[in-house]
């Protein structure tokens, strides 16, 4: 919100573009890295198997099998349009994805709570004065692995920050056509 | 009407804090052992490293064979060969990160500044949280029987772990472009 103290007319295309710049402060962006094998010609990899899946949050919003089947079609259909094709067995890669939200409340003084324990991190204390709070918003996430013969050849991780886990469960099938979009991985 | 030079120089202001505020904040520093002759030391051999994450984009094996890539060619940049046995100097890393939370407060911004002139007020904001990861890197060049050569720590503080995970095989380079140490 602007405050006018008086009004110059030639001053509002350029305090538009002030307040663009302060909203593109950075909060959060969406942001991915995607990793892969060198030694690896992915050209020659033809076929992929669909095969394991995991959510790692408690919320039903994420955990749920239309979640599982959205992020699984995304996958399958954003593979198939780089021209490969999806088999039973021995395929040439097989495909493991994994999703979760770590969900932060903010406190009274500004602070991100996190609310959900992380695998390897701090778990909320059961004192935790703000461990009952409503979440404020989620940090998403979501893991594409393709293995060859047991061997991780191909990883792509795409975080996000969503408004709440109703959100992040409707965008995880975006994080995975995203992430794709960089599949097969360009030689340097 | 507000004279040009009035919006022109908080707008570059506001810029710059914007800019600043998604910039990277990185930090290092190199230390070696005295009287070493580091021109003597022609090759090199890289030993598995120790990786402190739990983050699915750090804590892989994709990761680290692009870290010891970076490792590799930087090394080879500076002259040395990598030898698969009986190397000059032993390359070991090791990389921790932690996620670090801090909260911004924006204040009111008067454009122009002055107070009796026409202009605009943008209101502060905040308090906002901001999440972030911060990574430290450290290289070590040892030499055949364990003693420890050179050092050089590396810290990066990044929005996001996809970032950081993205930045480290260049912090790596540029870290070791700070071998051998200059003479005094």
């Amino acid at each position: 919100m602007l405050k006018k103290i008086a009004y110059g007319g030639s001053g509002r295309a350029v305090l538009a573009i002030l307040l663009l710049m302060a909203s593109a402060a950075p909060a959060g962006a969406a942001d991915q890295v995607v990793d892969f094998d060198r030694q690896i010609d992915f050209s020659a990899v033809r076929t992929f198997s669909m095969h394991g899946s995991a959510i790692h949050s408690d919320r039903p919003e994420i955990r749920s099998t239309l979640v599982v089947d959205g992020v699984a079609a995304s996958i399958r259909a954003a593979l198939v349009s780089h021209g490969l094709r999806e088999v039973a067995d021995n395929a040439d890669v097989s495909v493991d994805w994994s999703a979760g939200g770590q969900r932060f409340t903010i406190n009274e003084w500004g602070n991100a709570i996190p609310l959900d324990e992380e695998p390897g991190g701090m778990p909320v204390p059961r004192g935790n004065p703000w461990r009952n709070n409503p979440e404020s918003f989620v940090d998403g996430l979501l893991v594409v692995d393709l293995t060859r013969s047991g061997q991780l050849v191909w990883r792509g991780v795409y975080r996000s920050r969503e408004q709440s886990s109703g959100n992040l469960a409707h965008q995880l099938p975006d994080y995975a056509r995203r992430l794709l979009a960089s599949y097969p991985p360009r030689r340097r | 009407m507000i004279a040009a030079r009035h919006i022109l120089l908080p707008a570059a202001l506001l810029g710059a804090l914007a800019w600043a505020a998604g910039a990277r904040a990185d930090s290092h520093d190199v230390s070696y052992a005295p009287g070493i002759d580091f021109r003597l030391l022609k090759t090199f051999s890289i030993r598995a490293g120790q990786i402190a994450s739990d983050k699915p984009e750090i804590d892989n094996r994709l990761f680290r064979q692009r870290l010891e890539d970076s490792i590799a060619a930087a090394l080879r940049a500076r002259g040395l060969q990598q030898a698969t046995d009986g190397a000059d100097v032993i390359v070991t890393y090791s990389f921790g990160e932690t996620d670090v939370s801090k909260v911004e407060r924006l204040a009111p911004t008067r454009i122009p500044p002055s107070s009796g002139a026409r202009g605009f007020v943008i209101p502060g904001s905040g308090p906002t949280p901001v999440l972030s990861t911060e990574g430290t890197l450290v290289v070590d060049l040892d030499d055949a029987h364990g003693a420890l050569l050179w050092r050089g720590t590396w810290r990066d503080q990044e929005k996001s772990g996809p970032r950081l995970s993205r930045n480290l095989s260049e912090d790596a380079r540029k870290l070791l472009a700070e071998f051998p140490p200059k003479r005094r």
